[in-house]
Order: C-alpha cells, then structure tokens, then sequence
C-alpha cells in the first residue's frame, strides 16, 4: 500500500495463493522441457486474469493471442513443490520459485510489443509494462473512485485518479493523496452501503468488543455472505450496495446485529454509544427509536442496522 | 448451532406490519399469471456442454476432449442417450428421466451475443439480455416481469443477480444459520427506513419473503459449510419451490450453482465436474418434487455464461470457449428434442479453431420460453426484452400453451 502499483501486481502474481488460485503453478509451456515429457502443458487461467481483473480491464483491447502469449511468458512462474525441494532442499516449500525447464523459449508478443528476454524477466518485463497502461491506469482509478465514493463513480474523480497514476508511474501512496483531496470523495451525497466486512469491523468497533472468538467471527461471515479468502470469484467481491443490500441480506444482518445486542445485554448504552459514533450523522428520528427500544440490546440493534451506520 | 427459522407467530406479526406496504399489489389478473411457472438456473463460471451433454457419435469428439471425454452410451460409464449422437452425463439420471418422459429439450452449441472470454462480462450479457457488454443496467427476467401481467420473481441467493435487477420490484431469500430477527425490532426498523429508497423497500419485500420460505422444513443444519456446498444448493432449491408454490407467490425463480470453471483436473464420467453434474441433477429433482403440482405449468431452464475449449488443456482441464449447453425442462416443456444445430467439431467448424461455434443464440430459447409460456409479443421481446435480437429462432411448440 506505500509502494508502486508495478510492485504489488509483480508480488500478487508471484504470491504461492495466486499461483495455486489461478493455476500459474501447474503451467507448462508446450514446447519446454518439462512440456514435452510430462503429460503436462499451457494453463492461460493467471494471464488472462492479470489482463482482465488486475491491469487493462476487460475493455482494454488485448486480444486471445495476447493472452496465450503472455500465458507462455509466465510459464515457470511456478511454487516450490515436493518433488522440486527434494532434489534441491535449501529451497523452502511452498515458495515462489522460476524454474527454467518449464519456460516456453522463445520470443513473446504481447500487445505489440515483442519481449526477448529468457526465463523469468520476460513476464516480469510484461507485467511491469501492464502495470504503467493507460489502460490500467482508468482500471485502478475506477477501482479506488467507486469504493471510496460511490457506486457510480464521479467522472471528474476517476480521471483526476487516472491522471494521478500516470504521472506518479503508478504511485499508490500519491493515489491516496489524490483521493483524498478529491471534492467529490467529501460529496454529503456520495455514500457507500458498507459492505459486510465494513459492517463486521465497524459495528465491533461500535460495541468495544475487542475480543471476539475465532469461530463467532467466521460464523458472522459466513451468515453476512462475505468469507475471507472466499471470494465467489476472481474479480473479488462486489462493490456496490445493490449486491449487498437485497432484503434477505438485510435480515441476515439485523439478525447478527440481534445476536451482538444479546450478547452485550446492558453492558453498553446505547443511544450514547450511537451518539458517540455517529455524532452529527444520528437523526434524531433514530436517537428516538433508539432510546425507546424496549431492551438495551434491542437499542444496539436498532444502532447497528441504522441507515446512518449501514451507509458509509 | 441450531437452526432456527421464523416461528408461525412472529411470521404474522411481521406481515401483518407490513400490510401498508403492500396495500395494492394482487388483483386476479396477476394472482392467473403467476400460475406459469419460469426458473431460471444460471450455472456461473462457465460450464462444460462437451461434459453435460458429449456429441459422442461426433468423429473428432473423442480425439480432441482426450480425458475429458464421455464415453458413448454403450461403454462402461458411458452417456445416457438422448438422440442424433448426443448423450447426458452419467451422473445424470433424474434429467434422463425427464427426456424419457419428453419434459426436457436441449439445446447445444448456444451461446449468448457475447465472443469474448472473460466470466463477468459474459454473465453481463447473458443476464441484462444486451447484445453488448454493459450495453444494459438491468436483466431481461425483470424487464419481462412488467405490467400489464405485473409477474412477480424472487432472487435464491446472498445477492440478487443481474439477471431480477431492475424497475419490477423482486424478493431476495438465502438460507440462515442464526436465529431469525425480532418481529418488534423489524418492525421498529421499517419506521427508521421510511426514507432510504434502497433500504426500506428492500427489508419490506424481505419480511413478506422470510414468511413464506422461512416456514420451510429445512434440510438438517448444514452448518458453515452447508452455506457454500452441495447442500446449500438443495436448500435453496427447496426454498424457491415453497416460494414458487405459496398462494400468490411469484412466478419466476433465479437460481446460481457456482464452481463450473473447471481449468485444471476437471474429470470426465468420474471426477470434479461429475460431481458438479451429480448436483445439478439433484438440485433439478428438488425443484420438481417441491414443485408438486406446480410442475406440469413450470418452465426450468439452466444456461450458462459460455462454454470451454474442445480441446483438453495442459492441466487435464479446459479453458475458457463459446458454445456450451442450455437445457429446457419442466412439466409445461414439450421435449424430448434438440433444438438447433450442431456446427459439428471438425477443425474448420470451430471458432478461433478452438471453441465449439456458438450458431445458436441463447436469447431464443430464452424468448421461446417467455412467448410461449407467459405470452409475451415477439415485438415486446425482440425490441425491449432483448434489445437488437430481431428474427431469434422460434422453437415453436416448445411449451404447452
């Protein structure tokens, strides 16, 4: 988060999850040595997702023969298995490691441009061009402009966003700051249904509860719809609030909420605590609601599932 | 942790708060529309027709699918047979009964507008029904719920899908795992929500939904991992089944399975997509069971964002195609039929050279089903249903009328 955008998509596309996920480890190219004896051969899942989801955007004009190229280019990018460590044991398993024998040889052309470097560099050179696209450049600032101010993001903000990224070559801590002196990003109107990782973390927050068993919070999760690391597919979760705001997730999150309330009974006064939080956001139609709950956790609940605390 | 569903009284309290938000909807009209039942299953992530439904009799079928080939119906694990050299996958069974029966048509080699590769774009056009990406913000099953048949549909999942989002107000329902919410503090919520268009519509259509499917005997608790497996599937089958079959209840479902992009060790009769198929079939059987007598005016059909590359790839998987398969079945499906054409898998009839040519459009069966079945004009579906889908195939009498 305080390096260069080139520097995260190199390590995500080196990471042993991603190589695993999108099935870069089990990659081969056709006519590497590797290829050619194993009943193995090109897998396009990582390339195609680094042009899609990651860099250009599906729009961004790469072509198939773009993605397979760049495929062959990333074939060795692999992670240290068994058999690979017991032939060389100071490699420590599970860790990213280029192996030359399952690298297609050869030249690669990808998006015009023609990539003759050997082994390892030749996809590393092709994501680090990625990495600063125009293209890539509207990706990240659509991205970022759309979780942080709304669904619909602000023109005006995604190319002051875009603009940003290049001229900083893909500066992440200089996106921040442009984001953040963004008028559109301080917009009253401009509001964010919080999604359930958002509602999760603030509304513990909100209670003060610092500790919370492992197997409650998965539990939460798992009910909100949104498990850590089980996102339902490679673009990630959703961003926008008609993804997460259906009525039955609504009731999934009042009955969380109820279940909290319960939990913490009279420990925590509620009103205040919504007053506290929330300050000049709370409605006086809610603090009413909240003080005339009939119960202390039915005040908390009503706190948590506010519109003032579920948009952000 | 047990589970606990809304009890019979606080279902009445809920609905009864809700009665002033519902005033209007129900004439006679609607209650006789809504008898014509349309399930929508979207299988996400691109699944295998050359796995759910083998061209066995096809001369480059075996050759060029290698492991993932099914064998013909004559072998060991072989396909169920349907007709013209086409078989269903043996993990199969309740499907092949249904075209012994002629209550399933399929319709292979379809695809939606949509020739690129990428899964999120093709769910895009398959589920707004444009002939473009992001051509439309909102799906076709909603733009064909509008007046003057004011059809109702309720969305089976965590999110309601592009395919229900739109002006037509839907329902959303989703297994729980914890106990239900306090009729009074959802009551107490309504009032907080008056003002929010997004929040307070959607917990009033929620209240009236978790009334009916909450009431539902759900299968054994499933736990955590019910939410995401096999059984989750089943559960949600069950739900849309008592939503679908309660007086009033809406007239179109949608459904997603997940987990189809099967890239590496895919299997072929036995395997990671067997299983796939094993469920599907099972999810399918749920549905005409808990339909009872609703099934014989039901229309179910299962279709998918595109298909997979013929050929196997490197990882004893496949990648991403055009062509795979829709089926068409249901107690109100005329079948026992194939629809369209096959472009056959000879290397000059495949797209790009790898992908099984998609010569048949998925918006027709689609429009097929809501001429026949709910009667909507082909002007409605080919200008506002699917935008610039002029002259789509017709399938005619492919749906009791």
């Amino acid at each position: 988060m305080t390096g260069g955008f080139s520097d995260l998509l190199l390590n995500v596309c080196r990471h042993p999850a991603m190589l695993l996920y999108l099935d870069q480890a089990q990659s081969r190219g056709p006519t590497s040595p590797a290829g050619q004896r194993a009943n193995t051969g090109l897998n396009e899942n990582l390339a195609r997702e680094v042009l899609e989801l990651m860099t250009l955007g599906a729009q961004g004009g790469y072509t198939q023969a773009d993605v397979t190229e760049f495929a062959k280019a990333l074939t060795g990018w692999t992670l240290v298995s068994k058999p690979v460590r017991e032939r060389v044991p100071t490699l420590e398993l599970g860790a990213f490691v280029f192996i030359p024998q399952f690298h297609e040889p050869g030249p690669r052309t990808v998006l015009g441009k023609t990539y003759a470097q050997a082994g390892e560099d030749q996809a590393a050179a092709i994501l680090r061009d990625l990495s600063v696209h125009p293209a890539t450049a509207r990706t990240i600032a659509t991205k970022l402009a759309r979780h942080f101010i709304s669904d619909e993001p602000p023109p005006g903000a995604v190319a002051a966003l875009a603009a940003a990224f290049t001229r900083s070559n893909g500066s992440l801590p200089a996106l921040h700051e442009t984001l953040i002196g963004l008028p559109e990003a301080w917009d009253a109107q401009a509001r964010k249904f919080k999604s359930p990782n958002d509602f999760i973390v603030s509304g513990l927050r909100l209670t003060g509860l610092n500790k919370v068993e492992d197997r409650a919070l998965i539990a939460a999760y798992t009910q909100l719809g949104q498990v850590p690391y089980r996102a339902p597919s490679p673009k990630g979760w959703p961003d926008d609030a008609a993804s997460w705001s259906g009525g039955d997730a609504l009731m999934k999150r009042i009955e969380w909420a109820q279940a909290l309330g319960q939990r913490l009974g009279s420990s925590i006064k509620p009103a205040e605590r919504a007053n506290d939080v929330l300050g000049p956001v709370l409605r006086p139609v809610t603090r009413q609601a909240i003080e005339r709950a009939e119960s202390a956790d039915q005040g908390l609940t009503l706190a948590l599932m506010s519109p003032e605390f579920q948009w952000r | 942790m047990p589970h606990a569903t809304l009890t019979r009284r606080t279902v009445l309290q809920a609905a009864g708060a809700l009665t002033l938000f519902h005033a209007n909807s129900g004439s006679a009209a609607a209650a006789a529309s809504a008898e014509r039942k349309l399930v929508i299953v979207i299988l996400r992530g691109a699944a295998d027709g050359l796995s759910a439904v083998p061209a066995f009799a096809d001369p480059d079928y075996a050759r060029l699918r290698s492991r993932l080939a099914i064998a013909p119906p004559s072998e060991k694990d072989g396909a169920l047979p349907l007709a013209q050299g086409f078989g269903l996958h043996p993990q199969m069974p309740f499907l092949h009964s249904l075209w012994t029966e002629q209550s399933l048509a399929v319709l292979h080699a379809a695809a939606s507008p949509y020739r690129d590769r990428s899964h999120f774009d093709g769910q895009d056009v398959l589920e707004s029904g444009g002939a473009k990406v992001f051509a439309i913000g909102d799906g076709w099953l909603n733009r064909a719920l509008a007046p003057p048949a004011a059809r109702e549909a309720v969305g089976i999942g965590r999110t309601i899908p592009l395919i229900l989002r739109g002006p037509a107000p839907v329902k959303s329902w989703s297994p729980s795992f914890i106990a239900a919410p306090n009729a009074d503090t959802v009551s107490r919520l309504m009032d907080l929500y008056a003002g929010d268009p997004v929040l307070g519509p959607s917990l009033a259509q929620a209240v009236e939904t978790s009334a009916i499917a909450g009431s539902a005997n759900m299968p054994e608790p499933g736990g955590m991992r019910g939410a995401y497996g096999a059984g989750a599937n089943l559960q949600m089958a069950e739900a849309a089944t008592k939503l679908l079959s309660a007086p009033g209840g809406p007239a179109a479902a949608a459904m997603s399975i997940d987990g189809w992009d099967t890239h590496a060790n895919q299997g072929a009769a036995t395997g990671q997509i067997a299983q796939r198929f094993k469920n599907l079939d099972d999810t399918l059987k749920a549905l005409k069971t808990g339909l009872g007598t609703h099934w014989a005016k039901t229309v179910v059909i299962v279709a998918t964002e595109f298909g997979r590359t013929v050929a196997m790839n490197g990882t004893n998987g496949s990648d991403h195609g055009q062509g795979s398969v829709a089926f068409c079945c249901g107690g109100a499906v005329k079948g026992g039929r194939i629809l369209g054409d096959w472009p056959g898998l000879s290397p000059k009839a495949l797209f790009e050279g790898r992908d099984l040519a998609p010569v048949n459009d998925l918006r027709a069966l689609f429009a097929a089903a809501l001429a026949q079945h709910w009667g909507l004009d082909r002007t409605t579906l080919e200008t506002r249903i699917f935008p610039d889908a002029k002259g789509l195939a017709r399938f005619e009498g492919l749906i009791t009328t």
